[in-house]
């Protein structure tokens, strides 16, 4: 029998509209049909309006951790509102099995003048906690909070990760089926994160689903197994959470260079060299083993001759967060001549010690002297990307679960 | 067997299940008390914690609004016709009925509106906002009816048996206020217009109707009697307190009827409207 799901989500839209005046015409006519029980276009785009959401469907079950990545814009909070029944559908529908807490906010309805104390009820009240159990747990909610003394002093003159403390000190002690976290926990310090995420761990092992908007790769990648990739209100991916962060990376690289291609295509004068393409392939081999090498190929268009010149490449992970190495031709005590028109400049890495995952390459040709960047490739526009292939071992998987990099050769002594 | 959800979010219109839309009302309504209960101290000390006199700002204002009334008719600049009763308690009963009705129309789109970004952020029960609002206009009247107690006492008004029907009168005139309030909630939300414009409207609602003046008793100055639905309602609760003859009964239970039923048809609304709101204006 098929696990009865917690979230069902099927062909959920949602449009908003860009300009305000027409927003608030729109909304008088929309309550107007509501309350004349007549139902909305929902098809139709009105003037002015765009789809935050498009055609989302997914579904979660119990125990299980939901990432939601995408960029700026992209309908994640819509989303959670939704979920959240804050905001009504345009088409589609959301079906829950259970209660629902959110942690848009933390700290929901702290009044400024209020103290700590005070507040703690407020709070408590409005996320649904009933004040018999504040009143058990007082104690429990102020040491979890780790604001001492300041727990009487009006919330005024708590700094931000002050308020996101006690505000989550209060949320944990709610146990909802389903719980929406949307970048929360940025404003803490690392101790009060560390404590944000041993309690959704603890919450996902007793069965709790959650659904985490984050900006925060690490986060998400420590968090989540599965991740939603939403591109403009669509999804775009829906799946592993390294194949998800890779996918929302090439999403963010796409939109950066398209503002910038279009002037980098044709060589002028300020743009005397244009790396067009860069080629990645295994040397004697059909696939990129851990410990094999691999050829890096330039294809170079130049306006004039530069002399001497030098190249070189950095290697980044997956997520694009982290800068694994970086090597120049000239620190090896290599030169080069690029002649005018098109080009290649290559070269080999060998063993590489990295594990199985995919890699990116960014490159760029630099000005002997000052190492200026000349032209550059993978900044501006999507890098190069390649792919380490290995055997599923139980090492292997080890290290994708511990999100290692390298693989050190190592000799075990007695 | 797959067991229907219990939370079902479709843009199917509300109406469509009245059943379904009145229970939820009802239960939102009964869970809502302990959070109106805390929104209403939130408020209250917000609102009076920071300043010297706290709570004395309350008796403030109808005490210098009497006065000036007292001290325009007493000097012949407004002249008044016979109220019955010493001017000087008239006018002040009058302010304070009227300040409860006007109190009753301004909270509720105060309240919400004051909670506008918690909308979009927490799915509480709204109807904490309309009970918060109405436990507000209930501490201004009980601080009003304090007053009054005390001015009763000082002047030696006497009272009639009238009185026990007072707090009917004031509870149908809250009513009222707080329907035309629920109102406005929806619309008032998305365009500051309305705001503004209720302020204007009370300032010449309050000179039409009877607050500082008698009921007018030639036509066509009656039609305030029977035009404007405060004017009974505030006519009733004042002969209630002291004159003992109620002279405006039939208009009295016209208009609390007709209140009744708008009132929970406001409620529906504004249940039914704070979605569309909140998604154009919650940020």
């Amino acid at each position: 029998m098929k696990q009865q799901s917690l979230v069902e989500v099927r062909s959920l839209s949602k449009k908003f509209c860009r300009d305000l005046k027409k927003s608030l015409r729109y909304g008088i006519r929309d309550i107007g049909r509501e309350i004349l029980g007549r139902p909305q276009n929902a098809e139709r785009l009105r003037s002015d309006e765009f789809w935050a959401l498009r055609d989302v469907s997914f579904s979660l079950f119990s125990g299980e951790a939901l990432g939601l990545l995408g960029r700026n814009g992209a309908g994640k909070t819509t989303l959670l509102r939704l979920l959240n029944g804050l905001i009504r559908p345009d088409t589609g529908l959301i079906g829950i099995h259970g209660r629902v807490t959110p942690l848009i906010e933390l700290g929901a309805g702290f009044a400024p003048i209020l103290t700590g104390r005070e507040n703690i009820y407020v709070n408590g009240a409005i996320l649904g906690l009933p004040g018999k159990i504040v009143d058990d747990r007082i104690d429990t909610i102020i040491d979890f909070a780790e604001i001492g003394d300041f727990i009487d002093t009006p919330v005024q003159s708590y700094s931000e990760g002050m308020k996101a403390r006690l505000g989550f000190a209060v949320a944990v002690h709610l146990v909802p089926d389903l719980m929406l976290v949307d970048e929360v926990l940025a404003v803490g310090d690392l101790g009060f994160q560390r404590k944000c995420l041993k309690h959704m761990a603890r919450y996902l092992s007793n069965g709790g689903a959650l659904i985490l908007v984050s900006h925060n790769m690490h986060l998400i990648q420590s968090i989540c197994e599965r991740c939603l990739v939403l591109d403009a209100g669509r999804i775009v991916f829906d799946g592993t959470t390294p194949g998800a962060v890779e996918k929302y990376s090439t999403l963010n690289n796409h939109a950066a260079s398209g503002s910038y291609d279009a002037n980098v295509t044709n060589l002028n004068e300020s743009n005397p060299v244009i790396i067009d393409r860069v080629d990645i392939h295994p040397i004697k081999a059909a696939d990129i083993r851990p410990g094999g090498a691999i050829q890096v190929t330039l294809h170079f268009k130049s306006l004039e001759e530069f002399v001497p010149v030098t190249w070189g490449f950095s290697l980044w992970t997956a997520d694009q967060q982290i800068r694994i190495a970086t090597n120049v031709a000239k620190y090896d005590g290599k030169l080069h001549r690029l002649c005018g028109g098109a080009g290649t400049l290559s070269c080999v890495i060998k063993d590489l010690p990295l594990i199985p995952s995919k890699y990116f390459l960014k490159s760029g040709i630099y000005e002997v002297e000052t190492g200026w960047p000349i032209a550059r490739h993978g900044w501006e526009q999507a890098a190069a990307c390649f792919e380490i292939k290995g055997e599923e071992t139980e090492a292997n998987s080890r290290h994708r679960i511990d999100h290692d990099i390298v693989n050190l050769s190592v000799e075990w002594i007695d | 067997m797959a067991l229907p959800p219990e939370i079902l979010y479709t843009p199917v219109p509300l109406l469509h299940q009245p059943l379904k839309l009145l229970r939820g009302m009802i239960s939102d309504l009964f869970t809502a008390r302990h959070l109106a209960y805390r929104l209403l101290i939130r408020n209250l000390a917000a609102k009076y914690r920071p300043s010297m006199f706290g709570y004395l700002w309350a008796f403030v204002s109808p005490m210098v609004a009497t006065g000036g009334f007292v001290f325009l008719s007493s000097h012949q600049i407004l002249r008044i016709v016979d109220t019955g009763v010493p001017y000087e308690i008239y006018v002040f009963v009058g302010i304070l009925l009227w300040q409860t009705f006007t109190d009753a129309f301004r909270c509720p789109l105060e309240w919400v509106s004051a909670f506008r970004s918690m909308l979009g952020r927490v799915n509480f029960p709204r109807e904490a906002l309309i009970l918060g609002a109405l436990g507000e206009v209930l501490v201004h009247l009980t601080i009003r009816v304090i007053l009054m107690v005390l001015v009763f006492f000082w002047f030696r008004v006497s009272l009639t048996p009238t009185i026990l029907l007072a707090p009917v009168a004031i509870i149908a005139l809250i009513s009222l206020g707080l329907m035309f309030g629920l109102l406005l909630v929806p619309v008032g939300l998305l365009y500051g217009d309305v705001e503004r414009g209720a302020n204007l409207v009370t300032m010449l609602w309050f000179l039409m109707t009877p607050v500082v003046y008698a009921p007018p008793i030639n036509w066509p100055e009656t039609l305030i009697n029977r035009l404007n639905p405060v004017s009974p309602l505030l006519t009733t609760a004042r002969e209630a307190l002291f004159s003992g003859s109620l002279t405006q009964l039939e208009g009295f239970f016209i208009v609390t009827s007709i209140t009744a039923l708008w009132l929970f048809i406001g409620w529906a609304l504004f249940r039914l409207a704070l979605p569309y709101v909140v998604e154009r204006v919650a940020t």
